[in-house]
Parts: structure tokens; C-alpha cells; sequence
């Protein structure tokens, strides 16, 4: 069945129309969510209270962008009220192990905990965000202004800023 | 010559970016839970939905019923209509109370 189809079906009230959405985004949802929170617990807890969000407020999507990204928009906006509810103390500690928990995960496989994500794990959530949402999924800066409720100026310099840091973080400059 | 080493740039980043970032789309296979997994938390998200409708519409009406009472004694001065408006309020709430008490230990 079409995702339009899907939707138009869930905002009825559909579960089942519901549950193939949600399986349908999951695994793409998880792995946004690893990229912000850098961590793989948080990240599938955090994908289920998007995912109770979207129950509740499917109304609201209005089909202008595609499912996916108001997916992604709701679940930033959650993880930043959430990581503003938290003391920002305690948020850095909470972060540092987080990044040591993924890191772990990822070594624990194989996998190459590399200097790009050692860097990005050095910018804060609000740094962080905007530079995954424009450089590795490819939204322009309007559009990652509307779906963290930032104006489009502020998203630009936060990026610029971010990548400007990296670029000294990964040494890019002096090759 | 900056002008046009800018783009270039950009791109240089963002496929650094790209390939530092793919290993963590290794972290989650592309397996999500089952369709009745999903099923079960919609109908669960959707009862806690309603139950926190009718709890806010329960208050509502409490709330609303209270400022009844204080505008009726105020404009009839009447401590018998006081009592009896105050008495229907907290029957009607206790009938309500019970009613969703007895309902959830039906169920469990």
C-alpha cells in the first residue's frame, strides 16, 4: 500500500496502518537518532516516544514534506526538549559517556571509530544537528530552520561555525 | 580563485562527513520489530491518548462545576443550594472514580 494511502488511513485512527508506517521508518528513524544522540539506547528509546508523539499529533501532517522528514522533525525537536529539561552539567558528562558507549559498540564490531565522529561527538546538540541534517542528508538551511524552529541565519551560523571547528578538529585546512 | 575553491571545499567536506559518519549506519540492521510489535504500541499509545482525554475533560468539568457553585451562592445566597450542588460534585466524581477504578481492575 502507497504511504499516502498509509497515512491517510492512520489518521483515521488505523493502527495498523500505523504499524506498517512505523516498520516501514524504524530503521531509518534508529539511525538518525544514533547520529544525534550518538548513543544506541537512547536512541531506540527515543525513537519510540517519536513514535507515540506521531500518534498523537498525525493531524498535523499536512504532507508538504515527505513522511520521513517530519519523522526526523519531530524526533529532534524531542531530544532537544529533553536534553533542556536536563542540567547542562550533567548533560556533558551524560554525553562524553555516551560517545564512549557507541564508541565501545562500534570497536566491539569492527567498526572504525574514526576522527570525523571523534569530532562530531566535540560539538554540542545544537551544533551538532544542523551540520548531520545539511551535510549528510542533504537539507537546505530553510528547511532545517522549519523543522528546529531556528531561524534560517541562526542554522547557518551554527553550521558554519561547526564546520569551521571541524575542519581544524580533522586538520582539513593544513593538507 | 577562493570563490571557486569553495565549492570545492564543501564537497571535499561533506564527503569526508559522509564516509566518517556511514559506519554508524552499521550500528542498526534494517530489521524493525515485528508488524504486531508495532500494532500493540499503536493501540497502547492511542488508549493512553483517550485515557488522558477524559481524565482532562473529567477536570475540566470538576473545575467548571465548582465555579458554578461559587457563582450560584454568590447570586442566591442560598447555603442549601451550596450544599446540595457541592454534594452532587463529589457524588458525581465518586460515582466516576469507582467506575474507572472497578474498569481497570476488571481488566488486569
Amino acid at each position: 500500500m502507497e504511504e499516502r494511502e498509509l497515512i491517510k488511513r492512520a489518521k483515521k485512527g488505523d493502527h495498523e496502518a500505523f504499524a506498517t508506517l512505523f516498520k516501514q521508518h524504524y530503521p531509518f528513524l534508529v539511525k538518525y537518532l544514533i547520529k544525534v544522540t550518538m548513543n544506541k539506547d537512547q536512541a531506540e528509546e527515543l525513537a519510540q516516544d517519536t513514535m507515540a508523539k506521531i500518534v498523537e499529533k498525525i493531524h498535523l501532517y499536512n504532507s508538504k514534506s515527505k513522511f520521513s522528514s517530519w519523522l526526523i522533525t519531530i524526533a529532534t525537536n524531542r531530544y532537544i526538549d529533553i536534553q533542556r529539561k536536563k542540567g547542562k552539567e550533567k548533560n556533558w558528562q551524560k554525553e562524553q559517556a555516551n560517545f564512549r558507549s557507541l564508541k565501545w559498540s562500534m570497536e566491539s564490531r569492527n567498526e572504525e571509530w574514526n576522527d570525523v565522529l571523534a569530532a562530531l561527538s566535540t560539538l554540542e546538540d545544537g551544533v551538532r544537528i544542523p551540520i548531520i541534517l545539511k551535510h549528510y542528508y542533504g537539507y537546505s538551511y530553510e528547511e532545517i530552520s522549519n523543522m528546529i524552529g531556528l531561524p534560517p541565519g541562526t542554522v547557518k551560523s551554527r553550521t558554519h561555525h561547526g564546520i569551521l571547528r571541524l575542519r581544524k578538529e580533522l586538520k582539513l585546512d593544513e593538507q | 580563485m577562493n570563490n571557486k575553491q569553495q565549492p570545492n571545499k564543501e564537497h571535499e567536506l561533506d564527503q569526508i562527513l559522509k564516509a566518517g559518519i556511514e559506519p554508524i549506519e552499521n550500528e542498526v540492521d534494517d530489521t524493525a520489530p515485528s508488524q504486531e510489535w508495532f500494532e500493540q504500541f499503536v493501540l497502547q499509545q492511542q488508549k493512553d491518548i483517550k485515557a488522558g482525554l477524559k481524565r482532562d475533560l473529567v477536570l475540566f468539568m470538576f473545575i467548571a462545576s465548582c465555579l458554578l457553585i461559587l457563582l450560584s451562592l454568590t447570586f442566591v445566597k442560598s447555603p442549601m443550594l451550596f450544599l446540595l450542588l457541592q454534594g452532587a460534585v463529589f457524588i458525581g466524581a465518586a460515582i466516576f472514580s469507582g467506575f474507572t477504578f472497578f474498569k481497570q481492575v476488571k481488566k488486569r
